[in-house]
């Protein structure tokens, strides 16, 4: 018994410096997977050359490299209709002039699209239902980064009883006496530049097939240009962040930007991950944006609006959006979905500071969805002399 | 990043107008170094930047722990074992090193896993918690193993048990929840076997936590259900890290292990 007690401590000492050891070893981090362009892998998907100027009028893709990730991604892109890139608004509406700020809005929709009407109305003055859709006088023009929206398509394939399909979204709708509008035909009834690219079916095909995609999209009454999908590495869903470019008053470009990070992952990437889920498409996401401005044309005024999906407002990938966005309004307090903060606006300008954005605001109405959107104005001032 | 690298320098002596639609300058020499440099600072600050917030890659871990325990084991085996009188067998060592390793990472990567969210280091902080809990548990599993046979034996059990019921919950869920498939059951009788192996610990630390968290919930302005679940998990953690070292603790002594105080309180 004594040969135990005096040999025990020196076998602990060893075992426990072992386990030093190991705690420092496991810290050890690997790269993150990055976002790159790699092979086609959704409809209508065209790659861009590395080494060439890449073709401003083309949506451009980046995806993460990780191969476990680019299959999960083809698999629910298989499920989805071509993306809609309409750079130029159908109506007329103003340009952007200096000293004028251009208004940006945020917001999650949840799919339903009756409200979208309502809400560019209430906050941009833009009369949808005229036979030639007009803001009112005085209005600056309006960029709408959009999440969850829908779109109605017959040639979507059929997928029955597919894991890779989330559950509909509001299936009721198309049974309520005032249907729901798909984010093309508000578009077009807007008279809105879109870039709209789906992310996964809403839904399975069943008795009642919801013949829809959902994904992100932007609206916009000035011309677009650069639309770029940023297929974000795959946790629990497949998400798309959507870029588009317009032109600020003195021509510099800006970059606006609409995402959505998962809510939560699987159970078992949870926990091979430490709960890294919205952290890890973050970090694709800051990189795909920064790989998008080394591929050009530089984009140094880069704007992004989205339902980050943060149980809190002080969540590592909002810590890393702050990071890689210095000069983002600073958060006010105030929940967007329930007791929840997910939708934020995030900025940077680099060297461009006659940019700048202020009037950072929640919304006053949700408009029919569960988040309240996010407004923000990016202010243009001319340089003195 | 090398080819990345060479792809920015093959294209370098094109640089993108920041000024005006679609257009670029064929830029001046000068340019083309100064851009060159931008490019090749901005790639090394992003590298670094992935470095530094990337993701971790929990299989080195169990591969560490691992080798940890063929080493531990061995040690044990030559130096400890042999010469105790309560003595297990070089499988119980080899078994309460195991079965601690993995109660104690699962049980640190629970308990830290939301704090460590709320990091700019989350990745590596939660591979540090699942770390630090593996390497205490693992000791503390050992000396259990080594000293105690029957105290791991019912470790063991209650693992199994723990398992079992993980797997039904998994299953339940994975019914419910249709992007969950057998790979997160199988999660879920993990976390249920690392939290039976130290269930008493586990269960009163669960018990704390929720009772704080719940009251932090309530009390706090700025309380939530991220906190709740916070306060829940990292009791569970601590409670059943405690039970493997209470454990150890208790392992060489004849008595059955009690969860109370290391220390006397005099009443009069």
């Amino acid at each position: 018994m004594n040969r135990v007690i005096h040999r025990a401590p020196a076998c602990e000492s060893f075992i426990l410096a072992l386990a030093v050891l190991a705690g420092s070893a496991c810290s050890m981090s690997p790269e993150m997977e990055r976002a790159a362009p790699a092979t086609p892998a959704c409809p209508g998907e065209s790659l861009g050359s590395a080494v060439e100027a890449p073709d401003t009028t083309q949506l451009q893709w980046y995806r993460a490299a990780n191969e476990r990730d680019v299959s999960l991604a083809s698999q629910r892109c298989a499920t989805v209709g071509e993306p809609v890139i309409q750079l130029t608004p159908a109506s007329t509406f103003s340009s952007w002039e200096p000293n004028q700020g251009l208004e940006i809005i945020s917001w999650n929709m949840n799919i339903g699209g009756k409200n979208l009407y309502r809400m560019l109305r209430a906050e941009f003055g833009l009369d949808c239902s005229a036979a030639s859709p007009s803001v009112r006088s005085g209005r600056p023009p309006f960029v709408v980064l959009l999440q969850e929206v829908w779109r109605s398509s017959a040639s979507l394939r059929q997928v029955e009883g597919s894991s890779v399909v989330p559950r509909v979204i509001d299936p009721e709708r198309k049974t309520e006496p005032t249907p729901d509008i798909d984010i093309v035909v508000a578009a077009k009834a807007c008279g809105l530049a879109l870039v709209y690219v789906p992310s996964v079916q809403n839904g399975v095909d069943d008795s009642d097939r919801p013949d829809e995609d959902k994904g992100n999209a932007i609206l916009s009454t000035l011309p677009l240009s650069t639309p770029i999908a940023m297929d974000l590495p795959l946790e629990g869903g497949r998400k798309v962040a959507v870029a588009a470019t317009v032109y600020g008053p003195g021509g510099q470009r800006v970059r606006v930007m609409s995402a959505q990070l998962d809510v939560v992952s699987t159970l078992v990437r949870t926990l091979l991950s430490g709960n890294q889920t919205r952290a890890r498409q973050t970090n694709g996401l800051i990189d795909a944006i920064d790989r998008a401005e080394d591929d050009g044309p530089l984009t140094a005024v880069n704007l992004i609006g989205g339902d980050f999906n943060t149980w809190t407002s002080t969540e590592s990938s909002l810590k890393l959006m702050r990071q890689a966005f210095p000069e983002s309004p600073e958060w006010d307090g105030l929940d967007t979905r329930g007791g929840f903060p997910p939708d934020h606006i995030f900025f940077r300008r680099k060297s461009f500071t006659m940019y700048s954005v202020d009037g950072y605001r929640r919304l006053e109405d949700s408009y029919g969805s569960d988040h309240t959107g996010r407004g923000v104005t990016l202010r243009y001032t001319a340089p003195a002399g | 990043m090398l080819r990345s690298m060479a792809q920015r320098l093959w294209r370098g002596n094109v640089r993108w107008s920041s000024v005006g639609p679609e257009s670029y300058v064929t830029s001046s020499p000068a340019t083309t170094c100064e851009a060159l440099s931008e490019l090749s600072r901005r790639g090394r600050a992003r590298e670094s930047a992935l470095s530094m917030n990337a993701s971790v890659n929990m299989i080195r871990c169990p591969a560490v722990v691992l080798a940890l325990f063929v080493l531990g084991a061995s040690v044990l085996r030559l130096d400890h074992v042999a010469g105790q009188s309560f003595e297990g067998s070089t499988g119980s060592t080899a078994g309460g090193l195991l079965l601690g390793a993995y109660s104690g990472s699962v049980l640190g990567l629970l308990g830290t896993m939301i704090p460590c969210n709320q990091t700019l280091q989350g990745g590596k902080c939660a591979a540090s918690g699942a770390s630090a809990g593996g390497a205490v548990a693992l000791a503390m599993g050992g000396l259990v193993g080594a000293q105690n046979p029957t105290d791991l034996n019912g470790r063991l059990t209650s693992a199994s048990i723990g398992t079992l019921v993980g797997a039904a919950v998994g299953a339940g869920l994975r019914y419910g929840v249709r992007k969950y498939d057998w790979a997160d059951v199988a999660a879920v009788a993990a976390i249920g076997g690392a939290v039976g192996a130290a269930p008493r610990g586990s269960g009163i630390g669960a018990g704390i936590g929720l009772a704080t968290g719940g009251a932090y919930w309530l009390v706090m302005p700025n309380g939530g259900l991220d906190d709740f679940v916070m306060f829940t998990l990292a009791g569970l953690a601590v409670g059943g890290i405690y039970d493997w070292a209470l454990g150890a603790a208790n392992a060489n002594r004849l008595m059955e292990a009690t969860f109370s105080p290391a220390f006397s309180i005099p009443i009069r």
